[in-house]
């Protein structure tokens, strides 16, 4: 449609009409021929809408110059200056812009769009885009890329974390600018990252406790969630989410108690933790544009730590002597004790033998090495000094809690004693005098025997 | 501590150990002391001197063998004598394996000395610790070499005499 203004002056004649002129355009505007009269022009209207199924050699698409004279009784008047029109619709509009996260940044988005369609056969020039500070309100173009339409993105730079920001886009041809598209509504900000694996808490024989920290690398913006994801405890790949209910849009927790394992559908909870059994756990967090995943799986073994030993540690007489001291515990490898899992080393604890803290036998090394003899000879020991040793066990989710305290000691059996001495002896009775081991081997006495044979020669001894 | 078992046999020979125990275990067993059921031997009254037997500078004695029934048999006797310089017994002689010594001489006796002797019983067991008769005896012998005497005078209601004294007083 072509719109008009009369003439500003009329030389002193009323109009009688106006003639419109147009003619073909080159790329840049410019005539290549002669100027030629509208004939659907009625002379008279302001307004005048070229319809080229009337006007058949105007070609759709094709970029024409128009010029309009006005006509009283003297004659016609020069010819307006002209105006260039592409006979097309306007820049049609293109769909929203989206975002590339994976090229985004928190102070950084990269804005993608759409190309259009060119609108009957006009060529789009190209695009704007233009963004709105929701905080602010202020909206202004922040790319024009008016003559360039092969580029379909444009990186925004200098955004605010955690800020919003609505962004439209429009086309652009000859004929002028599309209407803004859809706004695409976006926070600046990036899915979180650098969320490290959860960790081991606690545990029973069926359920588990993990905790976690929270990614490092919020993204620029709150978290939302956290989601748990389990495998099926028999060393499966295949992840599965659990406990939506529990942990969704809490944010805030750092740690949860597992009791059901996944099952093929993650919406339906299954059965109870196998005991002994052992999952592999993962954890996703959430914000507003998207999620992180911790960077490794836990091992988590379905089981308490060991019990307490039901009783101390004890002592072989057998290899004890002055020297040393032969240390045996019991097992503790029955599903009684062993909380579930498999015992993976013993901890033996021992004072100075003066009353004073207990210490690990063992060392640091307790911790990893699998120390499951279940004996000790502790040869840096005092002959007749008594030593308080405690025990412990560990499976795979740590160490259970000592044993009772056993009170042993370095000692030898006593002395050989002196013969016995006759005191005085009748014909129906012997008094002897007995004599204790000058040497107790550093052990208080219990007892005492006399041995008698049977009054002949090579008699047992009773 | 007195050992009265049941079935003890009185005669017989019973060898006895002793050993201690603390919480690590027994003791080695005790050397082996041997005792024979019988009542000791009964202190020895019969010790007297011989005095034909003494001497100058020794002195001896006899006892008599024990003659009252026994579980254990005697074996030999020991014979104590007071040590004239400690004052305290002293063994001076052994004849604990030899039950048919009834008699000692004690050589190296000062002449002139009396010394005391006593006389112990020994069976399986050991010496007895019945204390017999303590006997005192003089270190001296006999008078020896006495020479006949001689005539001198004599008259209707008299005989006089002369001797000279014996060559050998004995010591005393």
């Amino acid at each position: 449609m072509l719109a008009f203004e009369a003439a500003g002056d009329n030389g002193g004649s009323a109009i009688a009409q106006y003639n419109l002129y147009a003619t073909a355009a080159t790329a840049d505007g410019e005539s290549t021929e002669l100027y030629a009269i509208v004939s659907s022009y009625d002379a008279a209207s302001m307004e005048f809408t070229l319809d080229n199924t009337v006007e058949t050699s105007f070609i759709s698409g094709s970029k024409y110059r128009f010029r309009l004279s006005a006509t009283n009784t003297i004659g016609e008047g020069e010819l307006s200056n002209s105006v260039t029109i592409a006979l097309a619709e306007n820049a049609l509009q293109p769909a929203a812009p989206t975002r590339d996260l994976t090229r985004s940044r928190q102070s950084a988005m990269y804005i993608t769009w759409t190309a259009v369609v060119p609108a009957d056969g006009l060529v789009v020039d190209g695009y704007k885009l233009n963004m709105t500070r929701l905080g602010t309100g202020e909206s202004f173009c922040v790319y024009d890329g008016s003559e360039n339409n092969q580029r379909l993105f444009y990186n925004v730079t200098g955004l605010s974390a955690g800020e919003r920001y609505a962004f439209s886009v429009s086309s652009v041809n000859f004929n002028g600018e599309s209407g803004p598209s859809d706004e695409l509504i976006v926070v600046s900000c990036t899915p979180p990252d650098e969320f490290p694996k959860p960790f081991f808490i606690s545990s029973t024989q069926s359920s588990v406790t993990i905790g976690w920290l929270p990614p490092s690398d919020m993204g620029g913006c709150n978290l939302l969630t956290y989601e748990l994801q389990i495998n099926d405890g028999l060393g499966g790949t295949s992840f599965l989410g659990i406990d939506s209910v529990a942990l969704s849009g809490r944010p805030y927790l750092t740690q949860h108690t597992v009791t059901a394992e996944a099952t093929a559908d993650p919406a339906t909870a299954g059965g109870p933790l196998v005991s002994g059994g052992t999952y592999k756990v993962k954890l996703l967090a959430y914000n507003e544009v998207g999620h992180t995943e911790s960077t490794n799986y836990l091992d988590v073994v379905v089981a308490s730590v060991p019990e307490p030993p039901p009783s101390a540690p004890s002592q072989n007489f057998a290899f004890t002597d002055e020297g040393k001291i032969r240390v045996e515990f019991g097992t503790l490898e029955s599903a009684t004790y062993n909380g579930g899992s498999q015992i993976l080393g013993y901890d033996l604890w021992r004072d100075d033998g003066a009353g004073g803290d207990l210490g690990s036998l063992y060392g640091s090394a307790a911790a990893f090495q699998s120390n499951l003899a279940l004996t000790f000879t502790d040869f840096d020991v005092m002959k007749g000094t008594t030593y308080r040793y405690m025990y412990r066990a560990r499976n795979i989710n740590g160490w259970g809690d000592f044993s009772e305290v056993g009170y042993l000691f370095a000692a030898s059996v006593p002395a050989r004693p002196q013969a016995p001495s006759l005191v005085s002896v009748d014909d129906g009775e012997i008094s002897l005098q007995l004599f204790t081991s000058e040497d107790t081997g550093g052990n208080d006495l219990t007892a005492y025997e006399l041995w008698m044979d049977a009054g002949d020669i090579n008699t047992a001894y009773s | 501590m007195t050992v009265a078992a049941d079935g003890l046999t009185a005669g017989l020979f019973y060898s006895f150990q002793f050993r201690s125990q603390n919480q690590v275990g027994y003791s080695e067993l005790s050397a082996i002391t041997r005792i024979g059921l019988g009542a000791e031997p009964p202190a020895i009254g019969s010790l007297v001197a011989n005095l034909t037997a003494c001497g100058p500078s020794f002195v001896a004695m006899t006892w008599d063998a024990i003659s009252a029934p026994l579980q254990l048999p005697v074996l030999g006797y020991f014979v104590q004598m007071i040590d004239p310089v400690t004052d305290e017994w002293e063994d001076v002689l052994d004849a604990s394996t030899d039950p048919d010594v009834l008699s000692h001489t004690q050589y190296g006796a000062m002449t002139g000395e009396s010394y005391t002797f006593r006389v112990f019983a020994v069976n399986f067991n050991g010496r007895s610790t019945a204390v017999g008769n303590n006997v005192e005896i003089l270190t001296c012998g006999l008078p020896l070499h006495f020479a006949q005497p001689t005539y001198v005078t004599s008259s209707r209601t008299s005989i006089s005499i002369e001797w000279a004294p014996p060559f050998d007083d004995g010591g005393c």
